[in-house]
């Protein structure tokens, strides 16, 4: 387990409160290459989380600057921004809930010891994502933070100690409402290319609960209640529409899953809700942006018609009356 | 053929009347059905909707994240957008009263051309931070009255959370339908609340204007 060179990229996390996207590069001695191991250290605010479950997945490698993903992620269409750390966290968790939702198995798992640590070890250079599941301690529930981590160093053995962030709730018992969102950012359908609706399949903990259909009408909302609220839920859209490409966000009770078409993103600027300037993941328009709402009815055409109307029938009955004359 | 020419022009006469005919009854029973739809949905929500709550009550406690949609600038964005009530998978922010108009309609918490075909729906803002916008129709029962009030005629909406904001009409204004921004100017400072409708040609909103009620307002006056 011990490698030959060990260096640890302790990162401020916790205080960033952002996962991690390790890029490191160790300078070292050529190395087998599955000797790399990944330690996740577990504490919260002095409390050592123990027994907290992770699973390690490997979700693709780098190609040149790109990621190359496995193949049963390389058919989604997601939009993981330019992976800083403005856009990692929501990047993992979209690239979470297309794991869930493709069935993909982790490589490794386990549980963190009574340090709090847990270690992964033997592994490649690659993109790996750790997805941890909630511990109980007392009556406070820990959700640890799903981190993308990227093992690039070349040719050194070397130790990876990542430190998830977390957030806590106290258990009430009490059910909860959830609600997954449908955002576009595609300056308001500039290029008419939004489907009608789409299906968003609902994971809970891991297996497929339950489908929800959004569309206009239902303002591409779905609200549902959990009556376990230590449950984990995902969401995820399942056929993306091209050329969108889908990013998902979410905390306790809400779910967002934004739609951007690349062309529009490109070419529009951020309509300035007040979020973060540096994230790439722009964000979309509520109201439309040059007409209001239409929200009168089609009274107009009721006065010219009954008035073309009637002298219509005037005039028919003004011509029957002078033929009839003309007749006799 | 020629002899049968006052025909055709008596046919096409009484198809256009017709057309007018057929119309009328399609619009007058779409605002009946909407009348019926929020009458119905009102009594549910305010069912659902708890008391007032306290004012120094915290928004939803329990939990601290952010509001998601917010930060991804999709409605529901406020406060009391986030305490919403679901009804007939739609969610609704509240319900707003015109006593001079004696009219109660449910409030959606986001807008869409079939959801205002139903109810009044929020255009943009909140009544949170005194920049609320709600649209609906130009229905009777909707907001086709709406021009019939005056300054000094109170409004009141009751969000989600079952906290009444009173506010009352300061002024009225007809807003061409591309001007976006005139109906966005002055919000939170020369208005704190506006309802707007269509007019009948649909070429302009009619779009009433209203102050809150409370201690600055007062201060204001004085």
């Amino acid at each position: 387990m011990m490698p030959e060179t060990r260096k640890k990229a302790r990162l401020a996390l916790l205080l960033a409160g952002m996962p991690v996207l390790l890029m490191m590069q160790p300078g070292g001695k050529a190395a087998a290459a599955a000797d790399k191991t990944i330690t996740l250290i577990c504490r919260q605010d002095g409390t050592i989380l123990s027994g907290m479950e992770w699973k390690l997945y490997r979700v693709g490698e780098r190609d040149g600057s790109e990621i190359a993903f496995i193949p049963a992620l390389s058919g989604y269409s997601m939009d993981l921004g330019d992976l800083s750390p403005d856009t990692i966290d929501t990047a993992a968790k979209t690239v979470e809930s297309y794991l869930i939702s493709a069935g993909v198995q982790p490589i490794a798992q386990g549980k963190t010891g009574t340090a709090g640590e847990l270690a992964f070890g033997g592994l490649e250079n690659g993109l790996y994502l750790a997805d941890g599941k909630n511990l109980q301690v007392g009556e406070t529930c820990y959700f640890p933070s799903t981190m993308l981590i990227e093992i690039r160093d070349a040719d050194a053995s070397i130790d990876y100690d990542a430190y998830p962030k977390f957030y806590f709730t106290l258990l009430s018992g009490d059910e909860k409402k959830l609600t997954v969102k449908k955002v576009w950012n595609d300056d308001d359908n500039r290029y008419q290319k939004r489907p009608d609706s789409l299906t968003v399949d609902l994971y809970k903990d891991g297996a497929l609960n339950k489908t929800a259909t959004l569309n206009e009408e239902n303002s591409w909302t779905y609200s549902w209640t959990a009556l376990d609220d230590d449950a984990e839920w995902t969401v995820a859209e399942r056929d993306i529409p091209v050329p969108y490409k889908v990013m998902i966000d979410y905390n306790s009770t809400q779910f967002v899953i934004q739609n951007s078409d690349s062309e529009t993103a490109e070419t529009t600027a951020p309509p300035g809700t007040g979020t973060t300037a540096a994230s790439t993941v722009t964000t979309v328009t509520t109201a439309p942006p040059n007409k209001l709402v239409q929200t009168g009815q089609l009274w107009w055409p009721v006065l010219p018609l009954s008035l073309g109307g009637v002298l219509l029938v005037g005039a028919g009955i003004s011509m029957r009356a002078g033929k009839k004359k003309h007749e006799e | 053929m020629k002899n049968n020419t006052w025909k055709l022009v008596v046919l096409l006469g009484l198809l256009m009347i017709l057309s007018a005919g057929v119309l009328c009854v399609n619009n007058i029973q779409e605002s009946k059905d909407a009348a019926q739809y929020a009458g119905a949905v009102l009594s549910t929500l305010k069912e659902r909707i708890p008391e007032a709550p306290a004012d120094s009550a915290p928004d939803s406690a329990a939990d601290t994240a952010p509001d998601l949609f917010a930060e991804y600038g999709a409605a529901p964005e406020s406060s009391e957008a986030s305490a919403e009530i679901l009804l007939d998978d739609a969610a609704y922010c509240g319900y707003l009263e015109l006593p001079a108009l004696e009219i109660e309609l449910p409030v959606q918490s986001s807008w869409s051309y079939p959801a205002l075909k139903k109810t009044p729906c929020r255009y943009s803002g909140s009544a949170e931070t005194n920049d609320l916008i709600i649209a609906a129709h130009n229905y009777a029962s909707h907001f086709g009255r709406i021009g019939e009030l005056t300054a000094g005629d109170p409004i009141i909406f009751t969000d989600a959370a079952g906290k009444k904001h009173e506010y009352a009409v300061s002024f009225m204004e007809v807003i061409a339908g591309q001007d976006v921004a005139q109906m966005f100017s002055g919000s939170a400072e020369d208005w704190d609340l506006t309802l707007y409708t269509c007019t009948l040609s649909g070429q302009s909103r009619v779009t009433v204007r209203a102050d809150r009620i409370t201690e600055e307002t007062d201060e204001k006056e004085t």
